[in-house]
C-alpha cells in the first residue's frame, strides 16, 4: 500500500504507515501505526487522516476506523489482479488518474514481457520457511497463493499445488519425492533483514548435503532474502523478472 | 518374574513392529528393491526421511511415557502428566525465550536445549514444592496448578512472541506447531544421549517408586532415602520432558494413554510399569505421527493434532469414570 502511495509520487502525502513499510527509505521515517493483525486505533486516528487505505485483513480493521468517524478504503491485495486494480482504484482517489494509468501500464507491458520470455517451464517449491541450518520445519507455498501466481507467470509450476492449505507444512520426504527442478527458499530472516551473504551461506551449505535433489544436482537452489518476494505491491513485476532469470537460467 | 518375561516380550514386540512398520508407511509409493540403492530416491527417503522420523517418535514417545509414569508415581496421582503438570509448558517456555533471544538463530541447539531443560525443572520443582510440605494434593488442587502454570507459561510465551522480530515469531509459530520430523542422526545421537541414561537410571530404581508411590512415610518407615530419590525424579522428569520437547515442541496427551492403559493392563508395579511405558509410548507415537504424514498428504498433520485428538477424549473419560467412583 504505502509503496503504491509513493510510486504514484504520494510520498509526502502519506501521514503514516505500518511497521512492516521499509521501502522505499522515506516510508521508514513516517508515523508508525501498528501491524497487520495488531494496528494501533489510536495512533491512526490520531494522525487525523482524510483516508485509511488498509489491506483485507481478519480483524475487521475497515468496520473499526469507520466506526471512528474515519473515511476507509480496504483494498485486495493477494493477487496480480488485485495490486493492478489498487493502483488504479487509489489513483482516482487521489486525483492522479494520469499517474496511476501510467504506472499499471508499465507494470502490465512489464507482465507481458515476462510471460512472453517463458521459453521453458520447470518445476518449482518455495519455501516460506524452515529451521535454520536443518532441513527441519518445512512451510510450502501452497495453491491459490500469491507467490505461486508470479512463478506460474515465469515459468514455474509449483509442486506443491495439490496441497491442502495455502501454506503447508511439509516433510523432507515429500521434497525428495516430488523433486522439483528449482528451488527457492526465504528464511524467517528476510523480515529481520539478515545479512545477504550469511544467508546464502546457510542455505547453500545445508542444501548442498543433499545431492538427492535434481534442483541441488544442477544449483538451482536460490535463497532469496530479499522484500520484494514479500511484500505485495508494484514491485512484484521485478519479482516476477527474477524468477524468470533464476528459473530459465542455467543454474547459479 | 514370568509376569515380567511376558509384559517385556510383548512389550519389545510391539516395539519392534512399531520401528519395522512404521517406515513402511508415508505418502510416497516406494519401490522397495531400491531401498537398497544408494542414490535412489528411495534409498534417500527411508534413510533420511523415514527412519530418523520413527527413531525420534520412539524416543520422543518413550520419554514422554515414561515422564507420565515418574510424575504419577511422584505426585501419587493418576492424573500426572508432563501436560497436566505443566512441565511441558515450562519446556516450551524455555524454548520459545530462547528462540526469541536469538540463540537458535544460527541453528545451533544448545541454548534451546539448556532453555527447554531449566524451564521443565523449574515448573517441577514449583509443583513439588506446592504438592510437597506433608500435604497431598486433591487431584482437583494439583490440576488446578497445573492449569494455572499452562495459563501462566501460554500468557509469557505469548508476550515473547510479540516483543521478538517478525522473523523470529514465525519460527516460534512454528516451534509451537510442533510435531516429529526427519531430525538429523546427530540430533538423535543428542537426544538418545540424554534420555537413555536418565531411563535406565528410573528403570534401575524401579522399585523405590512402588515405595514412593504409597508414600514418602511408608517409604523412610522401609528404610528408603526419599530426599534423595525424589531429587532423582526431578532431574530425570526434567530432562525426559525438557529434551523431548526443545525438538518436537508441545506434544499434547502423549504421556497420558499408554502410561493408563498400562496401569489398567498390568497393575502399579513400576518396575513393569516404567519400560514397558518407555517402550509401548514411543510405538504409541510413532503410529501417530505415520498418520499425521499420511492422512493430509502432501500436507502434514503435525503429530501433536493426533494425540491430542486421542488423548484429549481419554482423559476426559478418566475423569468421568473417577468422579462416578468417588461420587
Amino acid at each position: 500500500m504505502t509503496e503504491i502511495l509513493f510510486a504514484l509520487g504520494l510520498g509526502d502525502r502519506v501521514a503514516g504507515v505500518s511497521e512492516y513499510c521499509r521501502y522505499p527509505a522515506e516510508a521508514r521515517s513516517k508515523p508508525k501505526t501498528g501491524s497487520f493483525l495488531q494496528p494501533n486505533l489510536e495512533a491512526i486516528a490520531a494522525l487525523r487522516p482524510d483516508v485509511v487505505l488498509i489491506i483485507r485483513n481478519p480483524v475487521r480493521l475497515g468496520a473499526r476506523l469507520e466506526a471512528m468517524g474515519l473515511r476507509v478504503r480496504e483494498f485486495d491485495l493477494e493477487t496480480m489482479p488485485g495490486i493492478l486494480e489498487a493502483i488504479t482504484e487509489i489513483g482516482g482517489l487521489t486525483g492522479r488518474g494520469r499517474q496511476a494509468g501510467a504506472l499499471r501500464a508499465g507494470l502490465e507491458g512489464r507482465m507481458e514481457a515476462v510471460r512472453r520470455a517463458v521459453k521453458i517451464r520447470r518445476r518449482v517449491v518455495f519455501l516460506v520457511g524452515r529451521t535454520p541450518q536443518r532441513l527441519e520445519g518445512m512451510v510450502a507455498v501452497g495453491p491459490k497463493s500469491y507467490l505461486e501466481e508470479l512463478m506460474k507467470l515465469a515459468g514455474g509450476d509449483n509442486v506443491f499445488a495439490d496441497a491442502p492449505s495455502m501454506y503447508p507444512k511439509i516433510s523432507i520426504e515429500q521434497l525428495l519425492a516430488r523433486d522439483p527442478d528449482v528451488i527457492f527458499e526465504m528464511g524467517d530472516s528476510v523480515h529481520d533483514g539478515m545479512e545477504q551473504k550469511r544467508y546464502r551461506e546457510d542455505v547453500l551449505g545445508v542444501w548442498g548435503r543433499m545431492t538427492g535433489l535434481r534442483a541441488v544436482r544442477e544449483k538451482r537452489v536460490f535463497p532469496l532474502n530479499e522484500d520484494i518476494f514479500v511484500v505485495p505491491g508494484p514491485r512484484f513485476v521485478e519479482a516476477a523478472e527474477r524468477f524468470l532469470v533464476m528459473i530459465s537460467g542455467a543454474g547459479r | 518374574m514370568k509376569r515380567f518375561v511376558v509384559v517385556m516380550g510383548v512389550s519389545l514386540a510391539v516395539t519392534a513392529m512399531a520401528l519395522v512398520l512404521c517406515p513402511l508407511v508415508g505418502p510416497t509409493a516406494m519401490d522397495w528393491r531400491q531401498v537398497g540403492v544408494a542414490g535412489s530416491m528411495e534409498h534417500q527417503i527411508f534413510w533420511l526421511a523415514r527412519l530418523p522420523r520413527v527413531l525420534l517418535a520412539l524416543l520422543a514417545g518413550g520419554a514422554l511415557a515414561m515422564a507420565g509414569v515418574l510424575f504419577q508415581a511422584m505426585m501419587r496421582d493418576a492424573l500426572a502428566t508432563p501436560d497436566t503438570l505443566g512441565v511441558s509448558s515450562g519446556a516450551s517456555l524455555g524454548a520459545v525465550l530462547a528462540i526469541s533471544l536469538g540463540w537458535a538463530d544460527a541453528g545451533r541447539m544448545g541454548g534451546l536445549w539448556v532453555a527447554s531443560l531449566s524451564g521443565a525443572g523449574a515448573v517441577l520443582l514449583l509443583v513439588v514444592a506446592l504438592a510437597s510440605a506433608g500435604r497431598r494434593l486433591s487431584s482437583f488442587t494439583l490440576l488446578l496448578a497445573g492449569i494455572t502454570i499452562n495459563s501462566m507459561c501460554v500468557a509469557l510465551m505469548l508476550f515473547l512472541q510479540s516483543v521478538t522480530t517478525l522473523g523470529r515469531s514465525l519460527a516460534i509459530t512454528r516451534w509451537l506447531m510442533g510435531g516429529v520430523d526427519a531430525v538429523e542422526y546427530r540430533t538423535l545421537g543428542f537426544l538418545a544421549l540424554l534420555i537413555l541414561p536418565a531411563a535406565a537410571v528410573l528403570i534401575w530404581r524401579a522399585g523405590d517408586w512402588n515405595l514412593l508411590a504409597v508414600g514418602q512415610e511408608w517409604a523412610r518407615a522401609k528404610g528408603l532415602d526419599t530426599g534423595a530419590r525424589l531429587r532423582l525424579g526431578y532431574a530425570a522428569g526434567s530432562v525426559l520432558a525438557g529434551a523431548v520437547t526443545a525438538i518436537t515442541g508441545p506434544i499434547g496427551f502423549a504421556g497420558l494413554i499408554v502410561p493408563h492403559a498400562l496401569r489398567m493392563l498390568i497393575g502399579p508395579d513400576h518396575r513393569l510399569l516404567l519400560p514397558a511405558s518407555f517402550l509401548l509410548g514411543g510405538a504409541f507415537l510413532a503410529v501417530c505421527d505415520a498418520i499425521g504424514r499420511t492422512v493430509f498428504a502432501p500436507a502434514e498433520l503435525p503429530v501433536g493434532v493426533i494425540t491430542a485428538l486421542l488423548g484429549g477424549p481419554f482423559f476426559l473419560w478418566v475423569l468421568a469414570s473417577r468422579a462416578t467412583i468417588k461420587g
